[in-house]
């Protein structure tokens, strides 16, 4: 058979493809697609560390540029994986550091990092550019410095959300004087203070700088210092926003503000005093992005803000905004895409603040772009979501946390069924929904038969007997990630659905009914799903089979069971026995 | 497209269920509930859609396949397991009635000598806070999120210029302490008291290469915490991770005794870093002034706990790096 396309020809159009989901497609067409593709595959993302093995991943993409890659699971976020658990990123760096030489970009989810895998990337990646740590664990600012003093060519350097062991902050004056390359640098996680002057100059000679998301310790009379050195920041995230209150500090944050005509977004604000919050309101009008959940103050000066940024599209806020802080919002933002608002005083016995589920209805009515949500609140009413649903339904991605578990519909006391019903009915984009309140079996009913295109899925307190989860697994053909705590699901539900685990990325299960032998029995069944159980109250079969584990992890595979497992997690083997790693 | 009745998990309903979980949108209620009917446990037999592989034979062929989701081959049916083959493990219907106490959140209706540890049930809280704060990771809101509000309790503000009344009542705070020689305006502290949250620190116990995490808020006062910290390391060190024979004993014969680490009678002290990266014995401070200065904990060997004090961070800082 002659080919059509010569292969340079073929690889040049393949260059054009940036989705994964392309590439598998274009790789499945025929041999010599799946060779040529192989090789100029550049980008790889890994949803799950242990779905695959370094050597499987270099051995069928040997021009890896870039890696992206996910560990433990979403549940860890609360604690709800032990220290321990896994998700270490060393043997990943060092298989690189021997097969991808020009290896550039690493971006790591809530995985653990240590200085030594820092610095076999700062050693082995001679031309190595980006690096994110997203909600990682580890690793200290000694790490930090190795990355900042060898790579010469770093663009990015953002450590979101990681749990760094804080050292000193010397770490950023190992940058060298012709470092020139930084276009963006998220230290926002880190609690000691820099070299100011060392920042300063780092900014200065940064002239692609975008985005700089400082630390706490940076003192707002020293922004303006910065701002200045780097007027066409897109991105920004303060230090503490609080001072002395003097005028010649707010006129120079003012005037250094002014100079910034590109400032898209705006992050940071820890202690506010609310006195400074318009040396801002020049830049307001240009705001896409606002990340104000760390703003402790009160709805009067969060609405004044706020209905200065007419071009509002993405809005991170505390409870303190009241309900109606959420009208004015409604009111002012019509492009508002995206709002979360998190509780200020989440284990209060009392509400502190005037916040209902009448300021996301009112934001759900003015704001006709609004796709993804993520609220904290402490009543809701199946009427409210109702409301929501028939108002917004290009809704992708709906996260309700009613604090007090299996809470009712707060005006009729029944189950939040119907509300969360009319969601998935009305929504049919939906792709995310983390549901709260009281939930029957009746609720998942719904969820199987119109959530069609969720991916992922979180529960919680919920449901009343494995018609629950049946209903789920069974219904829902797109779902990919499923974590559910505290439900009374067991085992029936779960191995008659065996094979979907196959089709989804993970399954987390705790505090829920399902027995060591149902755990056992799914491990062996499915050798391309590892089961793992984790339990600390010491190994499963010294308890009766009936017993149900503590927490369940349930994972495709193709790299076998994983051997990193510490001594409270055991994977449930074909071979029959309790297998420890 | 996927049979409606039976869904793309391969799980299939059979006999008289079918109906309760067919999808007929005009029976979808949504404005108002009416009790669901569960069909009978007896009624219920879930097949276990395996693919056996090709030639896995056994299987007897109860139902059609329903077509298959991934395209994988759908050849066999094993019917392995029916509700009857299970201890009864589905529990009973929630209570649909309020739900203000905490501790109705889960049922466990499995056998009960399994001594089944529901993180869910709360003890009784300290008054002011509500049972919701026992509840491990909830509600959920991350780590990072929960000390940066804590911190925000204890970082000093220069002006206060909240413009609405407070409407915090009177609460067991950590502010109160930051109010000790600092400028803290009384109605910044009585404002950010709503603030009070988690405080996760990280608990390591020499000779266990595995750290813990423990919510320090959730502990009124030194013993509660050193007999929370017992009753987490000392099964702990059963269960352990990889060790040879006698490094097991030791540690096995060591945590048996409890750890006892605030009058001096054990194998072990607790000792903690604080703010300025020194190591001290955990006890000697007031409680409130403790959880203001803690980083993590450690529980150390007696024999090594001489020189505890201001300069001795340099020596006890361990990196941990993992299984590699």
């Amino acid at each position: 058979m002659a080919y059509s396309f010569p292969e340079e020809v073929l690889e040049h159009v393949f260059s054009f493809l940036s989705s994964d989901r392309d590439r598998n497609a274009v790789s499945l067409v025929c041999k010599s697609w799946y060779e040529i593709e192989r090789w100029c595959r550049r980008r790889v993302f890994i949803g799950n560390c242990y779905a695959v093995s370094p050597d499987i991943v270099i051995r069928r993409f040997p021009e890896v540029r870039a890696l992206e890659m996910k560990g433990k699971p979403h549940f860890a976020d609360f604690n709800l994986v032990p220290e321990g658990w896994g998700a270490y990123v060393h043997p990943w760096i060092r298989a690189m550091s021997a097969a991808y030489p020009l290896l550039e970009e690493i971006k790591l989810k809530r995985m653990v990092v240590t200085d030594e895998s820092l610095e076999l990337i700062a050693r082995s990646f001679k031309n190595f550019k980006v690096l994110v740590l997203s909600s990682c664990e580890g690793f200290t600012t000694d790490g930090l410095a190795s990355i900042a003093a060898n790579c010469r060519n770093l663009r990015e350097l953002d450590l979101r959300e990681s749990e760094v062991e804080d050292l000193s902050g010397h770490w950023l004056s190992h940058f060298p004087d012709n470092c020139t390359s930084l276009v963006s640098l998220n230290m926002s996680c880190l609690g000691s203070e820099v070299s100011f002057s060392a920042l300063e100059r780092l900014v200065a000679r940064c002239p692609n700088l975008r985005t700089l998301r400082l630390n706490r310790a940076v003192p707002i009379e020293k922004l303006p210092n910065l701002l200045h050195r780097a007027p066409q920041l897109v991105e920004l995230g303060t230090g503490a926003y609080s001072a002395e209150i003097r005028s010649d500090i707010f006129s120079n944050l003012a005037e250094a503000f002014s100079v910034c005509k590109q400032l898209k977004g705006l992050s940071g604000f820890w202690d506010v005093v609310p006195a400074f919050l318009p040396a801002m309101y020049s830049v307001c009008s240009g705001i896409t992005s606002l990340n104000l959940s760390y703003a402790t103050i009160q709805s009067p000066d969060l609405v004044k803000l706020v209905s200065q940024c007419r071009n509002l599209q993405r809005l991170w806020v505390l409870d303190y905004i009241e309900d109606t802080g959420l009208e004015a919002l409604a009111a002012s933002c019509k492009d508002l895409q995206e709002l979360r608002v998190f509780p200020s005083d989440p284990f209060g016995a009392e509400p502190n603040v005037a916040l209902t589920e009448q300021g996301l209805v009112s934001v759900s009515e003015g704001c006709p772009k609004l796709q993804s949500v993520l609220y904290f609140c402490r009543q809701m009413s199946n009427a409210a979501l109702v409301t929501i649903a028939r108002n917004r339904p290009e809704m992708i991605r709906f996260r309700l946390c009613i604090i007090e578990p299996q809470a009712p519909d707060y005006l009729t006391l029944e189950p939040l069924d119907a509300g969360f019903g009319a969601i998935v009915e009305n929504c049919k984009e939906l792709r995310r929904l983390s549901m709260s309140g009281l939930l029957t079996d009746k609720v998942f009913e719904y969820i199987g038969n119109h959530a069609k295109k969720l991916e992922m899925l979180s529960i919680a307190f919920a449901g009343d007997s494995d018609l629950g989860l049946h209903h789920v697994l069974s219904g829902c053909e797109s779902l990919r990630k499923l974590e559910i705590r505290d439900c009374p699901f067991g085992d029936k539900a779960l191995l008659a659905n065996a094979a979907k685990l196959e089709t989804m990325r993970s399954l987390w299960m705790s505090s829920c009914s399902v027995s060591f032998g149902a755990c056992k029995l799914l491990g062996q069944k499915m050798p391309r799903l590892n089961v793992e159980v984790i339990d600390e109250r010491g190994p499963p079969d010294s308890r009766p089979e009936s017993c149900p584990v503590e927490k369940l992890y349930v994972y495709r595979t193709v790299a076998g069971r994983r051997a990193d497992m510490p001594g409270f997690v055991w994977t449930m083997d074909g071979d029959k026995s309790l297998t420890f790693s | 497209m996927h049979n409606r009745g039976g869904g793309s998990g391969g799980g299939v309903i059979s006999g008289g269920s079918m109906s309760t979980l067919s999808r007929e949108e005009n029976n979808m209620v949504m404005s108002s509930e009416e009790s669901s009917s569960y069909p009978d446990e007896s009624d219920l037999e879930l097949g276990l859609g395996l693919s056996l592989g090709g030639g896995g034979g056994k299987a007897k062929n109860k139902q059609p396949p329903p077509p298959a989701a991934t395209g994988g081959s759908w050849d066999q049916y094993a019917r392995i397991l029916t509700a009857k083959d299970f201890p009864s493990v589905v529990s009973t219907k929630a209570s649909s009635s309020s739900s203000s106490s905490s501790s109705s959140v889960t049922k466990a209706t499995n056998n009960g000598s399994c001594g089944t540890k529901r993180t869910a049930e709360p003890p009784s809280s300290p008054p002011g806070r509500s049972a919701v704060s026992q509840v491990v990771g909830w509600p959920p809101i991350r780590t990072y999120r929960m000390n940066s509000l804590v911190n925000h309790a204890k970082s000093p503000v220069t002006e206060d210029f909240f413009s609405t009344a407070d409407k915090c009542e009177s609460k067991n705070i950590i502010m109160d302490k930051s109010n000790h020689g600092g400028n803290v305006n009384n109605n910044v502290a009585k404002e950010k008291r709503c603030l009070k949250a988690s405080l996760f620190v990280k608990v390591n116990m020499d000779g266990i290469p595995i750290g813990r995490k423990v919510d320090l808020n959730a502990y009124s006062c030194y013993k509660a915490l050193a007999h929370a910290l017992d009753d987490m390391f000392r099964p702990c060190a059963a269960v352990g991770t990889k060790r040879s024979n006698v490094e097991e004993q030791v540690v096995v014969a060591a945590t048996r005794q409890p750890l006892k680490s605030l009058d001096g009678s054990s194998d072990f002290v607790l000792t903690y870093e604080d703010k300025e990266g020194d190591w001290m014995l955990v006890g000697d401070v007031p409680w409130e002034m403790f959880l203001n200065s803690v980083r993590r904990l450690r529980i150390m060997r007696t024999a090594d706990v001489n020189g505890l004090g201001p300069g001795t961070h340099e020596r006890n800082r361990k990196q941990s790096t993992g299984p590699i």
